[in-house]
């Protein structure tokens, strides 16, 4: 009677956390019925993604010359406009389209994503039109990614009153994030370039000429105001002069004193994007974004519901083998399989680990897997069907196994650590699919195998 | 051992015949991942969908696929392999028509996607593949080593080698679109190839 109860028991347990897992917990905290597990997390495959369209820049842009054919920003209110011409120039001249650019457009937009930390990217280019698709990810930051993204990330440090350029990124060895607290002990960012030997001594000779000096009653120095701007994607990042001569070739600029742990995720957030666009090369060619949107994903609903219904078939494949090899032996041993897959969704809905359809391939193993172990262990209890049999047979299946525990394992880790999603959501998988066998196996399985037996022989 | 000679050779005359086919006429790209345009169009409000398949179907002569591109149904999509500049513009003209289109030139955008670099699909595979394949290598020649060094290194590397290029194989000769699916499959293959290993090195041990 005891023995009975405690497989009714393992049994109940077992349609609870199938019940969780497949239909959910639903609460009516608040006017709908939600449930209260965690929603899975999907990939951009079945999410949907963002699809951006970048085209050659063929517009012009005006260059205002002055009578000594000097380029100056734009005409003096005062100055006699016959004196000045201007001349209409295309922003991409016809030298630089070309393939070669087209590809090294894609390269350096490949290690930009990738630097970036992108999970999902996909840029496509044509060789001969040079038009560009780049694909990502769906979220709250995409359009902040597209917008660093396509940035021609040039950069030169120019006199801010003559517009002379004093320093371009030719000389630029790397760039760097780094970290400082001052005298009140807020943390401050920095962005940290380094220059080459020429542009070490372009930046020592540029500091001593920008020194900014205050005029004081007891000095005879003049204040200056001699200040250089640095350019950044065509647009003023910074206008100032130096405190004192830069010798070591290091430009630190500040990015920002943080107070809280946001604003300091924010800093280095925005130093983090300077110095992924200054470690590449500049886009060789202007581009515009024609447009940028969401596309609803390929996979529609009947092609997930053709997957699930795929493992779904395989277990009932599984399934039927057992009952029919092993009759109740076997059938407890299916009910291992249900708790193996409720539990790994469960623990996958929990851990936010992503669903791709990589997931779908790793949950087709670890039902494989599940089903080559209990066959193990029902063959054990079948050779020799003694308590000692029951009791050890999951335990001796899992050392015989132990070969391949450790291959699944290698695999498991091994693509976990990857940064990938397509590749770490099956790695997590197999993972949390080994834990559930395990969990499945050792404590339901063999319980209820051994409630079985003493059932029998009571 | 005579019946394994021949799976062995019809294994190797069909990875050849793949060979022969990526270098001569490469990978189906398929819809997804091969050349083709798109021709978005912006709609005011939500629309049915029927309305553009039926007007694109007087358009284009080939196939195409019509869709809405977000949840608000407001935006269509026509995905054609091939589209002349005239049909694009027959194509703006009864759009214009039908929606009463303003600003057809903003409400109908052509985009040429280009075709995807098959690299750029499977990069993100190869290092985990070599790592996990060189670390697994590394237990068997450790754990099997009483099979002989040779058995234990070389029976993993020529199956998971194998069963991959058999796989890429068959997707060249039967012409198989490329598709997102394919990538999942060939992992599942890798998986359970190197598991099978597992379990044929320690049967024989």
């Amino acid at each position: 009677m005891k023995n009975k109860l405690k497989l009714l028991f393992y049994i109940l347990i077992i349609v609870l956390i199938s019940i969780i897992a497949f239909v959910g917990v639903y609460t009516s905290k608040t006017q709908f019925r939600d449930n209260a597990l965690p929603k899975y997390s999907l990939s951009s495959e079945f999410t949907g993604k963002r699809i951006t369209y970048l085209q050659v820049d063929d517009s012009t842009s005006d260059v205002i010359k002055d009578k000594d054919g000097k380029i100056v920003d734009s005409i003096p209110e005062d100055a006699n406009k016959d004196d000045y011409t201007t001349e209409k120039v295309p922003v991409n001249s016809e030298e630089v389209l070309n393939s070669d650019n087209y590809k090294k457009m894609k390269e350096i937009l490949d290690n930009r994503l990738e630097q970036f930390g992108t999970e999902y990217y996909l840029v496509k280019v044509d060789d001969q039109t040079g038009d560009i698709v780049v694909e990502l990810e769906d979220n709250n930051s995409t359009d902040t990614l597209i917008q660093n993204s396509v940035q021609k990330g040039d950069f030169s440090i120019i006199d801010s009153e003559t517009k002379e350029v004093l320093l371009d990124r030719s000389h630029i060895v790397k760039a760097s994030v780094v970290y400082g607290n001052n005298e009140s002990g807020a943390v401050v960012v920095y962005l940290q370039i380094t220059f080459d030997e020429e542009g070490k001594e372009k930046l020592a000779e540029i500091t001593r000429n920008y020194v900014e000096t205050e005029e004081t009653e007891d000095s005879e120095s003049e204040e200056n105001h001699k200040h250089v701007s640095i350019i950044f994607s065509g647009t003023t990042m910074l206008t100032t002069g130096f405190k004192s001569e830069i010798t070591n070739g290091e430009l630190t600029l500040s990015m920002g004193t943080a107070t809280s742990n946001s604003a300091l995720y924010q800093y280095i957030s925005n130093a983090s994007i300077y110095s992924v666009l200054l470690n590449n090369p500049e886009f060789p060619i202007t581009y515009k974004v024609t447009t940028s949107e969401y596309i609803n994903s390929n996979i529609n609903q009947n092609i997930i519901y053709f997957a699930v219904g795929a493992i779904v078939l395989v277990c009932a494949i599984v399934v039927i083998y057992l009952i029919a090899k092993y009759k109740t032996n076997g059938l407890i041993c299916s009910l291992g399989i249900v708790l193996e897959i409720a539990m790994l969704l469960i623990l996958i809905r929990y851990t936010s680990t992503v669903i791709s359809l990589g997931t779908l391939a790793a949950l087709l193993v670890l039902v494989l897997l599940e089903a080559y172990c209990l066959m193990k262990v029902l063959n054990k209890i079948k050779e020799n069907e003694s308590y000692e049999s029951v009791a050890n047979a999951t335990i001796k299946t899992y050392l015989d196994m132990i070969d391949l525990i450790v291959i699944f394992l290698i695999i498991a880790i091994v693509f976990t650590f990857m940064k990938e999603v397509a590749v770490y959501s099956i790695g997590m998988t197999l993972f949390y699919g080994i834990i559930s066998i395990a969990i499945a196996n050792l404590v339901f399985v063999r319980g209820m195998l051994l409630a079985k037996y003493n059932t029998k022989n009571d | 051992m005579k019946k394994r000679l021949i799976v062995l050779v019809i294994a190797l005359v069909i990875i050849i015949a793949g060979l022969v086919m990526i270098f001569t006429k490469g990978f189906n790209l398929g819809d997804e991942y091969g050349k083709y345009t798109m021709v978005n169009i912006y709609m005011t409000d939500p629309s049915n969908i029927e309305d553009v398949r039926q007007i694109a179907d007087e358009v284009i002569d080939g196939d195409f696929t019509v869709s809405y591109t977000d949840e608000f149904n407001d935006t269509a999509s026509i995905k054609v392999k091939s589209i002349t500049d005239e049909q694009v513009s027959s194509l703006k003209e009864k759009l214009k028509a039908k929606y009463s289109f303003e600003d057809v030139e903003n409400n109908v955008i052509a985009i040429n996607v280009p075709s995807a670099n098959l690299y750029d699909l499977v990069k993100v595979y190869i290092a985990p593949i070599i790592i996990a394949l060189a670390l697994s290598l590394i237990y068997f020649v450790i754990a099997f080593r009483k099979l002989g060094i040779v058995k234990a290194l070389f029976t993993p590397i020529i199956t998971v080698v194998g069963i991959v290029a058999l796989y890429i194989s068959i997707i060249a000769i039967f012409r198989i679109a490329i598709t997102e699916y394919l990538i999942p499959i060939g992992i599942l293959l890798f998986i359970l190839t190197l598991l099978g290993n597992a379990i044929y090195l320690k049967s024989q041990k």
